[in-house]
């Protein structure tokens, strides 16, 4: 084997990956060969030199530099917290507005006297039976100082339990979306 | 307790920014030096390594997670590196996978001199210096090869995956690659070069 054919095996060589026999001529040419003993060092040593060169270490600022290139985030309506909170806050709040009515309107005599459900709404219905008789009250106070007496055959009371009922649903809504209730980004206070 | 890339990758996913925050911390060195070997300066290179970055977390959904994460990553080092070499230091028809058209067998057909050993000509520092910014004189798909294997030690499965190549292609490349990086060393140790 010739200089020529051992300096193209050498570039393989340098990685172990010649085949057995090819690996033997190689170390056969080297033995006699000082020239090619001396590139075959240098390869070896430019290799070396590549591998244990420290690698170079990119800006202090790369980290914080990709972070703010990265896209805005898109919360997903099935996934993102902070959207489905509120949602589900006003529909929850809107859900027991109706289900106050109907107990007051419709079922309060069908099933009130049904000794469970007395048992759960007994205590709340008379927390709203009284602030309804007071409510009543006061309507048909101003009602009654008129000129013009307004008719009161519509239950003012369940109506404005109705109305306080979604106006504190709202109120509790906005706070949690001012407050971030739900958003693990905001109430940890991260920058990205 | 450090979680592995794939969970991490799992939660990034899900919007979770600062589990891509420490993906990004974890390999943002051996992607800038792939980009760094590519591109040649650190500028573009530094440039590139973010939109490397940007680029991952915008397909992490394509991400399918039968290669490592970082081979997946240096995959798109390379074609980003690839695209700023071309707009920035390379010529056109180097700046691809492609073998560079006038090497074909890009060994060296003279033996060079090595009476001199270039350690001794050299600060090791500056050698090493010197070493590095040849590997990045290299056409850029053989500094990525001698980047990959030599550098971030990946296996030529690795390669081959990243570069989208066949692995006796990688191999090829990565004699080659040697073979051209000897020859640029032997020409920069040339009294010429220099001065």
């Amino acid at each position: 084997m010739n200089c020529e054919s051992t300096q193209r095996l050498m570039y393989e060589a340098v990685d172990l990956t010649l085949a057995p026999d090819e690996r033997r001529l190689v170390d056969t040419h080297l033995t006699g060969c000082e020239r090619c003993r001396a590139e075959m060092a240098v390869l070896d040593a430019l290799i070396e030199t590549v591998e244990t060169t420290p690698p170079a270490e990119p800006s202090d600022a790369f980290l914080a530099n990709v972070m703010a290139s990265l896209p805005a985030p898109e919360p997903s309506p099935r996934f993102a917290p902070s959207v489905v909170f509120p949602r589900v806050a006003f529909a929850a709040t809107l859900v027991a507005a109706a289900l106050i009515w109907l107990y007051r309107e419709v079922f309060a005599e069908l099933v009130g006297n049904f000794l469970p459900v007395q048992a759960v709404i007994g205590p709340v219905a008379t927390v709203i039976g009284d602030l309804q008789a007071y409510v009543q009250t006061q309507v048909a106070a101003v009602a009654e100082s008129l000129p013009e007496p307004i008719s009161t055959s519509l239950d003012w009371g369940s109506l404005l339990l109705v109305v306080t009922t979604l106006a504190v649903g709202y109120v509790l809504v906005r706070t949690a979306e001012t407050l971030g209730v739900g958003n693990p980004d905001i109430q940890a206070g991260r920058r990205y | 307790m450090d979680l592995s890339d794939e969970e991490l990758v799992a939660r990034a996913r899900k919007g979770d920014r600062p589990a891509f925050a420490q993906l990004v911390d974890r390999h943002r060195v051996s992607v800038f030096n792939l980009t760094l070997r590519i591109v040649g300066n650190r500028e573009d290179a530094e440039e590139a390594a973010q939109d490397v970055f940007v680029r991952a977390f915008r397909s992490l959904d394509r991400f399918r997670g039968d290669a490592r994460f970082a081979t997946w990553l240096y995959r798109i080092a390379v074609n980003v590196s690839l695209s700023s070499a071309r707009r920035s230091r390379r010529d056109l028809s180097t700046s691809s996978l492609s073998e560079p058209e006038d090497d074909d067998d890009g060994l060296p057909m003279q033996i060079p001199d090595t009476s001199a050993n270039p350690a001794e000509r050299f600060e090791q520092a500056e050698y090493r210096e010197q070493v590095r910014n040849l590997v990045s004189a290299l056409p850029p798909i053989y500094s990525a090869v001698i980047s990959m294997y030599h550098i971030q030690s990946l296996s030529y499965d690795e390669i081959s995956e990243a570069l989208e190549l066949p692995i006796g292609t990688v191999k090829a490349r990565l004699f080659r690659a040697r073979a051209a990086l000897r020859n640029l060393v032997s020409r920069s140790m040339e009294p010429d070069s220099l001065s």
